[in-house]
């Protein structure tokens, strides 16, 4: 499947930000670019995220590396806790 | 429409000062804000609630006219301003049919209460934007109640979403709270942005005598105590009709036995089938005759 690039430029001065707060980003492992000039379709709803984060929250970026982290961690154990559920059902009547 | 207390809201009394009020609101607004709480309705709820607290007691002009009307605002009539509707219209009527229910959910957090609409009008929007996205589309969230028998084979639906139609495929096998991604069927973007994504998440009603895990089903059959220890033969209702099943000789309550493709279709592999496990429950007799009785007594006899 094609993947869709959107050039940093326009998605910067749509969010009214600077092109080295992307970079920025890049530094700390939180985004990945293509050719240093394009986001990768699929990872915008993670940075739009990260912004909102950083500036309705004032977390800083390791911050949010450890956020994002544990959300991923949380995920995960509700995977596994659905599964959990799905197999209890099998030998109680629980909702 | 019910009166709203936003100093309950917020935690805080009503002498608090501004200062108060920015950091019981940070404060919670921190707890409750969406991206942080993933899929959870509850918190998305509390993180309106909470935004329209402090819209109405940080704006000093609002806050006074809250104060002064709150407590009789059913007077505060010439406050009436027309009602914001709501921002999505399910249109279509039911696409489902009967027995199956289809809601919509979003997460803009910058809807109000109708308290706050009659007050204030429907404006607003500082604070924390919560999932309003600057470039890429709004994703949409949508959970489609479905019978466990309409997901045994795959079905074409269309479904009308913001009155756009969607034609999709719900795959045979969906689980229960499982979500699909529908990409590019969110909200517009900004500033020639991408669209958002359409997740639907699927709530499966069960009302069969079937319990299913994954592509497994699970049924409980009672067999009467004769078949039990003589064997035989049974008819059983698999999902897709009956069949006739060998009972072995001397069956125990809690055996079990396989039913090999006799269970739900995989999830993306149609044609491939899970298993049945019947497990057996064994009926002891009751309203013994007289010669039964006596009959039992020789057995238990001989067991001696």
């Amino acid at each position: 499947m094609a993947t869709t690039l959107i050039k940093i430029t326009d998605f910067c001065n749509s969010h009214g930000i600077e092109t080295t707060y992307i970079e920025t980003l890049e530094g700390y492992g939180l985004v990945q670019l293509r050719e240093q000039e394009f986001i990768d379709y699929q990872e915008l709803p993670k940075v739009e995220k990260i912004i909102r984060l950083n500036r309705d929250m004032n977390i800083n970026f390791e911050g949010i590396d450890v956020i994002l982290n544990l959300l991923d961690r949380m995920e995960s154990l509700n995977r596994e806790q659905k599964q959990l559920r799905r197999r209890l059902k099998l030998y109680e009547d629980i909702e | 429409m019910e009166y709203i207390d936003y100093y309950k809201v917020l935690g805080i009394p009503k002498t608090a000062s501004e200062k108060e009020i920015k950091k019981a609101y940070r404060k919670l607004a921190r707890k409750y804000h969406p991206d942080v709480n993933p899929n959870d309705k509850q918190a998305e709820q509390k993180f309106k609630e909470v935004n329209e607290a402090n819209e109405v007691l940080s704006n000093p002009e609002n806050r006074k006219k809250y104060d002064e009307y709150g407590k009789d605002w059913k007077h505060a009539e010439e406050f009436e301003k027309a009602k914001r509707s709501g921002a999505y219209q399910q249109g279509g009527g039911n696409p489902f049919g009967s027995g199956r229910t289809y809601t919509q959910t979003n997460f803009d957090g910058e809807d109000f209460s109708d308290f706050f609409s009659s007050m204030f009008g429907g404006t607003g929007g500082r604070g924390y934007r919560g999932r309003s996205a600057a470039f890429r589309g709004q994703d949409f969230n949508a959970e489609l109640q479905i019978n466990l028998r309409d997901v045994y084979t795959s079905q074409k639906q269309t479904l009308t979403i913001n009155g756009k139609n969607i034609r999709l495929t719900i795959p045979a096998g969906v689980e229960d709270g499982q979500t699909i991604k529908i990409a590019g069927y969110g909200g517009e973007g900004a500033n020639g942005g991408p669209k958002g994504d359409l997740y639907i998440t699927f709530k499966i009603l069960n009302t069969t005598e079937f319990k299913r895990d994954r592509e497994n089903l699970y049924k409980e059959v009672d067999l009467d105590l004769y078949t039990a220890v003589l064997g035989g033969e049974i008819t059983v209702n698999t999902f897709d009709g009956k069949v006739k099943l060998n009972v072995k000789p001397e069956t125990q309550t809690g055996d079990q036995v396989k039913l090999k493709g006799k269970g739900f279709p995989k999830y993306k592999q149609e044609t491939n089938y899970g298993d049945l496990f019947i497990t057996y429950t064994i009926k002891t007799p009751k309203n013994l005759t007289a010669e039964q009785k006596t009959l039992f007594k020789k057995l238990a006899e001989l067991n001696k």
